[in-house]
């Protein structure tokens, strides 16, 4: 016998996707990816309106300046290390991944809004890294990527003289 | 999810109560997988950057409410809201507390509501009068 779910979640806190450019504005030339993937999205999921994380842009991303190094994070709930790819070629970072999900042997799906996901995306760096020294980590779903500013684009310190 | 967290009181949430949220977390609905065999009804839902100590699982009679705060990074950006994913259900009155349980698996609730034995499906013993 299957029982009914009844979902009282959609509508509940309205659409919460209003921000996601704020999100974002620390990423140049994305618009027009943002733009590609909220149909894709909108054609798998559907009626999920008020879905966030992973729905209808792709995964929310920020990238900023800390001092001697650049941070990138990236919700990727779901993604095992395997499934990320990460490249840094010149001014520019990429990343991009896969995510299945199965249904486990037994199992009646009752609703799917995750779903199988494939994204890839770029961001110019502002600043130049060092690929080298750069590390990774994923972890509670989040990717974060530690990229250290190449010796020439560190922060300066300058001392200040008394005349 | 402890005993004490499911036998807690609570009037279900209006729309106004989304102005009174924590502030700094922006609300948001995970996107959730419902799947269900004989034994149980299981519930994923996508909660990237939340750590145990930051869910929170009620059941009060049939409704089931899921939350789950980001944890908010040492030195992160300030303009970076951390979320909190919420959503809540309506499950059949058949779903007993106590055989809920909660797991985090990379950023994915899992959420198991057991069936109590009179949910399963029963033979029933047809007599001839």
């Amino acid at each position: 016998m299957l029982t009914r779910i009844n979902d009282w979640g959609l509508g509940r806190w309205g659409d919460l996707g209003g921000d996601l450019e704020a999100s974002f504005r620390a990423l140049d030339g994305l618009r027009r990816e943002m733009d590609r993937w909220a149909t894709d999205f909108d054609r798998q999921f559907g009626g999920v309106a008020g879905g966030r994380s992973l729905s209808r842009v792709g995964p929310r991303m920020s990238l900023y300046d800390a001092g001697s190094e650049l941070k990138l994070r990236v919700e990727l709930p779901g993604f095992q290390d395997d499934d990320v790819q990460l490249s840094i070629d010149g001014g520019t970072i990429t990343i991009s991944g896969e995510r299945q999900v199965g249904t486990p042997e037994g199992y009646t799906v009752h609703r799917r809004e995750r779903g199988d996901l494939t994204f890839s995306r770029s961001a110019t760096l502002p600043t130049k890294v060092d690929p080298e020294k750069s590390t990774a980590l994923l972890e509670h779903g989040i990717l974060e990527v530690t990229l250290p500013k190449a010796p020439e684009a560190q922060p300066k310190q300058i001392a200040v003289k008394v005349g | 999810m402890s005993k004490d967290a499911a036998m807690v009181t609570r009037q279900p949430q209006t729309p106004d109560e989304t102005t009174s949220q924590p502030r700094g977390y922006e609300r948001a609905l995970p996107l959730v997988d419902v799947l269900e065999n004989d034994d149980e009804i299981l519930i994923l839902a996508d909660m990237p950057g939340v750590a145990a100590h930051g869910v929170d699982v009620r059941l009060e009679r049939s409704e089931l409410s899921i939350s789950g705060r980001q944890a908010v990074p040492d030195g992160a950006e300030p303009a970076w809201r951390p979320l909190e994913f919420a959503r809540a259900f309506t499950v059949p009155d058949s779903v007993e507390a106590e055989r809920v349980s909660a797991e985090l698996h990379g950023g994915v609730l899992h959420l198991r509501l057991g069936k109590g034995d009179h949910a399963k499906p029963k033979r029933i013993q047809v007599t001839s009068g």
